[in-house]
């Protein structure tokens, strides 16, 4: 391998007769005056001068038979392939590498400070390096055998270069990691992998998970290497909104409470007025939820004195301050007035109270969980979700942001409260880019700005990094990006990342699990392929598989008509009743049914009787 | 007004050229009368499978030589001269050399050789750079022939163009000696002596070469012999095929010690030749390919090895200096 044509001081290329060049493997240019510089493959060609392209120019097919003759005559026309490539130079130079000069492999020790910024017991194991297949042989112990990888075709295949090391702890300073990719693309993969590897340094972590899909329970697959089989059962934590955590309705003020109502349809600002109004500090669910349907029996009564009438009459409440709150609801019917207004209110409010998401134990369980350094997992609809996000960022982020002021302050410190990561797949959700009024996008925003300084981080997973907020988009230092090809989506991550033109364009054939990692912690872009996954999602049977799958059901019914053969129209009665006996009330067509899936699968056979019209018989 | 004269005197030539060729016999009849000097043949592939055995395990060697000229305009020139032998199977035997008439040596040759055969020293340069790389190619030819000892040896151009220089008479010996077929390849054909046998040279027309004779009359995979007592040049064997689509001719040239394997060679060389193409065997095209010294080559050589001084003061014409 040598240094061919025209060079510069970033880009030289290389070309061979004898060995291909594989994209995105290191090599070394021996230019001495230069100290030998690293370069990386990012392009690759191979070239047949005697085998042309076929063009108005030579319009000539090489002629096989010809070839043929000159193989039998020991020359070889393949032989003539000649390889090129274009390296790109990893160190920065002052002059032009040498014409001429030779290309070779490396020894690990040579590129392990571009390779390794971490060892595997302090950093995030995330995959295997694209392109390092060569220095497997030189790859110390304690790199080996620690990412294996996964084919959809074959399984499990052993780790076949060297292992990418993500040194999470230098997110300090170049804090926060998007996840981009198309649906396929190996994005939640590499997700979960992300996770895994964190819950393994037991970094506490909030997970969002729109999805019901985050659980690392089950292990991904029995033949995983034994060393490497491990669940995380026990430091993770699964609460659902609504039925394990909720919101503390004490702890709201009127913008929390119109927030959560949003979430249910949008809401006016005539509303928002009269939740300000309404809301009185100390209120729970049950006094605010009385006070604005009196209100809205106020304004319905036709005669207010009726309304008092009747109201005086009540055994709910205190003698002595019925007069005092009727005064007040007066008042509130001036400053309110509109009926509709708290009808539209009473009915997200109600909605909101029968998803169960007010509750008096709040969000303590996450809390505790972030406390005792497991990963918390909060599942809900993507609804529910945007809206409690908001919720839950705001108070577990002032918790940690008050205790770090108070020990930068040197103050009492009364509630510890732990550094965390916030995680959350379809991030464009949470933060979308543009004007419409998302609760979450304001505290993800300013964690994003200044989490940094709390020690709290986003893991920000989207396919549509176009759709997300500029700001935090601009603030993820680390970006790990899998196939994509959305024009739009493209020119995000061109702006946005370091990534170069040439893998700008190799972004929409990524094979799933293949990603471009672009990072100041690692220094430049690196090509990566995500190693399996420990766990896996509890839902990844093919719903096409699943059609395909017979139930318990299905057996037993198969198994009485089975017992009844030969079937004809004359005795169907007699399997309709014998079915009906065992609990499966079934209709004359539902069993014909049955019985032509039997046909289908060859258990029986069926004939044509000008008597009794058919016949399934049992095939011998 | 310039253009239309042009026009006008191209439009002249053409029908000048066509009345030239006008009476011309029809291919049929070129062909009955070519037959009375020698034979039509086809050749026949021979299977890829049986190629071993038919050269008994010997591989094949063709020599071609390339040249390239850095110049301004005479004496100011400097030739780089290259030749390859290449071998199916075996490694490369090549040659190189450079020739300039600033050399003195060279400069003494070609005043000789322009007073031998008065003409001027230009032309005199010429011939000389042509010998020059013929002889380059007729060693490297030799020590192919003496290293390998091919079943074919095939040379890019006809055997006159070698057999003026002593070794030829060597190259020949170990040919005969060692079974090894030689031939020479001529990709343009440029005797008249074909025509010349048919008569077709009259005093007011100008002169029918044997390529404007063989154009169009031989099919895919044909060739013409003559009979022994018939030479187009010298004691030498020469066969005029049509091994490609294109339906200009080639010509092989054989040694009359080797007259018997003629045929058996033609098979050979049309199995070793492209269907679609000029008719060349792919082995001589592929041999071509790789001798062939690139401009863009000699430049960075001369840009490299030669002091800027020498480089702008005698090779740098002040033509290549104009604005546009």
């Amino acid at each position: 391998m040598q240094v061919v044509g025209m060079t510069n001081e970033h880009e030289v290329w290389a070309a061979s007769n004898r060995r291909k060049f594989r994209l995105n493997e290191l090599l070394i240019i021996e230019d001495d005056k230069l100290g030998n510089p690293v370069g990386e493959v990012i392009e690759t060609y191979a070239l047949n001068p005697f085998i042309p392209a076929v063009d108005e120019k030579s319009p000539v097919l090489i002629d096989h038979e010809v070839v043929d003759s000159l193989s039998r005559l020991g020359y070889e026309i393949n032989e003539e392939v000649i390889y090129t490539a274009k390296i790109r130079i990893l160190s920065e130079l002052f002059y032009p590498v040498s014409t001429g000069v030779r290309v070779r492999e490396p020894h690990f020790h040579e590129v392990e400070e571009l390779l390794i910024k971490s060892n595997p017991s302090e950093g995030l194991v995330l995959g295997v390096i694209q392109g390092t297949e060569g220095l497997l042989g030189s790859l110390p112990e304690e790199y080996r055998d620690i990412a294996p990888l996964y084919e959809n075709k074959t399984g499990i295949k052993e780790q076949n270069g060297v292992p990418f090391i993500l040194d999470y702890r230098a997110m300090n300073n170049y804090p926060h990691i998007g996840i981009f990719g198309g649906s396929g693309s190996g994005k939640s993969f590499g997700l979960r992998v992300l996770i895994e590897e964190l819950i393994k340094k037991r970094v506490p972590l909030l997970v969002f998970d729109p999805h019901y899909e985050m659980s690392f329970k089950e292990i991904f697959d029995p033949s995983l290497p034994p060393h490497f089989k491990e669940s995380f059962e026990h430091r993770s934590l699964i609460l659902t909104v609504g039925s394990d955590v909720g919101v503390k309705f004490e702890t709201l003020n009127s913008g929390d409470l119109c927030n959560l109502l949003s979430a249910v349809s949008p809401v006016t600002e005539a509303m928002e007025n009269a939740v300000a109004s309404i809301l009185e500090s100390g209120d729970n669910l049950e006094t605010f939820t009385s006070r604005l349907n009196d209100l809205i029996s106020l304004l319905e009564s036709p005669d207010e004195s009726e309304f008092k009438e009747a109201f005086m009459q009540r055994r709910d409440i205190e003698e002595n301050k019925k007069a005092q709150y009727l005064n007040r609801l007066s008042a509130l019917k001036k400053q309110v007035g509109q009926l509709s207004t708290l009808k539209s209110i009473n009915w997200r409010l109600n909605r909101l109270i029968r998803q169960g998401i007010f509750m008096e134990q709040g969000i303590r369980q996450i809390e505790e969980g972030l406390k005792a350094q497991k990963t918390v997992i909060v599942r809900g609809s993507i609804w529910m979700l945007k809206v409690y996000a908001a919720y839950v960022l705001r108070s577990i982020y002032n918790k940690r942001r008050e205790y770090r002021d108070a020990l930068q302050r040197g103050q009492k410190i009364e509630n510890k409260f732990p550094p965390f990561f916030v995680v959350t797949d379809e991030a464009h959700n949470f933060a979308p880019r543009g004007e419409q009024n998302v609760p979450s996008r304001r505290e993800i925003k300013e964690i994003a700005q200044e989490g940094r300084k709390y020690g709290v981080f986003l893991i920000l997973a989207t396919q549509r990094p176009a759709l997300l907020d500029d700001t935090v988009n601009a603030q993820l230092n680390t970006k790990i990006i899998f196939r994509t090809v959305r024009s739009t989506d493209l020119g995000v991550i061109k702006e946005e990342t370091d990534i170069g033109s040439e893998e700008i364009k190799r972004l929409p054939y990524l094979p799933s699990g293949t990603g471009f990692v672009s990072s100041p912690i690692f220094g430049r872009t690196v090509s990566m392929r995500v190693r399996v996954a420990k766990t896996r999602s509890p839902h990844q049977l093919n719903p096409f598989d699943e059609l395909e799958m017979e139930d318990e059901q299905d057996k037993e019914v198969m198994e009485i008509i089975n017992q009844c053969l030969p079937v004809n129209q004359s005795n169907l009665i007699d399997v309709m009743k014998r079915l009906e006996n065992r609990g499966f009330g079934m209709g004359e067509s539902e069993i014909i049914n049955y019985l032509d899936k039997m046909v289908e699968k060859g258990i029986v056979g069926k004939e044509n009787n000008p008597l009794l019209g058919f016949i399934y018989k049992r095939n011998s | 007004m310039l253009e239309a004269h042009l026009i006008k005197s191209l439009q002249d030539f053409n029908e000048r050229i066509k009345r030239n060729y006008q009476d011309l016999p029809q291919a049929d009849t070129l062909r009955d009368k070519i037959s009375l000097f020698g034979r039509f043949i086809y050749c026949n592939k021979i299977d890829a499978s049986r190629i071993p055995e038919f050269t008994e395990c010997r591989p094949v060697v063709a020599v071609d030589g390339s040249r390239i000229e850095y110049a301004s305009f005479f004496p100011y020139s400097l030739v780089f001269m290259r030749t390859l032998a290449k071998c199916t199977g075996g490694s490369d035997i090549t040659r190189s050399g450079i020739i300039s008439p600033l050399n003195l040596e060279v400069y003494n040759q070609l005043e000789k050789i322009s007073d031998e055969q008065d003409i001027s020293l230009e032309e005199a340069y010429t011939l000389h750079l042509k010998y020059s790389l013929a002889y380059m190619e007729l060693l490297t030819a030799l020590e192919a022939a003496k290293t390998y000892k091919p079943y074919m040896l095939m040379l890019d151009g006809g055997f006159l163009l070698f057999d003026r220089f002593e070794e030829w008479e060597e190259l020949r010996r170990v040919c005969i000696e060692n079974k090894i077929i030689l031939t020479g390849i001529i990709e343009e054909i440029a005797t008249a002596e074909l025509a010349n046998w048919l008569d077709l040279n009259r005093d007011n027309r100008i002169r029918i070469y044997d390529r404007e004779v063989l154009f169009g009359i031989l099919e895919v995979g044909e060739y013409l012999i003559f009979n022994s007592d018939r030479r187009i040049k010298k004691d030498y064997c020469t066969v005029f095929a049509r091994l490609g689509t294109s339906p200009q001719a080639i010509g092989c040239d054989f040694l009359s010690e080797q007259e018997d394997d003629v045929f058996k060679s033609m098979d050979f060389i049309y199995t070793l030749t492209p269907k679609s193409g000029q008719g060349i065997p792919l082995w001589l095209q592929i041999t071509d390919a790789r001798v062939r010294i690139k401009r863009e080559e000699a430049e960075k050589l001369v840009e490299n090895y030669l002091d800027p001084y020498v480089k702008e003061k005698i090779f740098k014409a002040n033509r290549k200096k104009r604005a546009f």
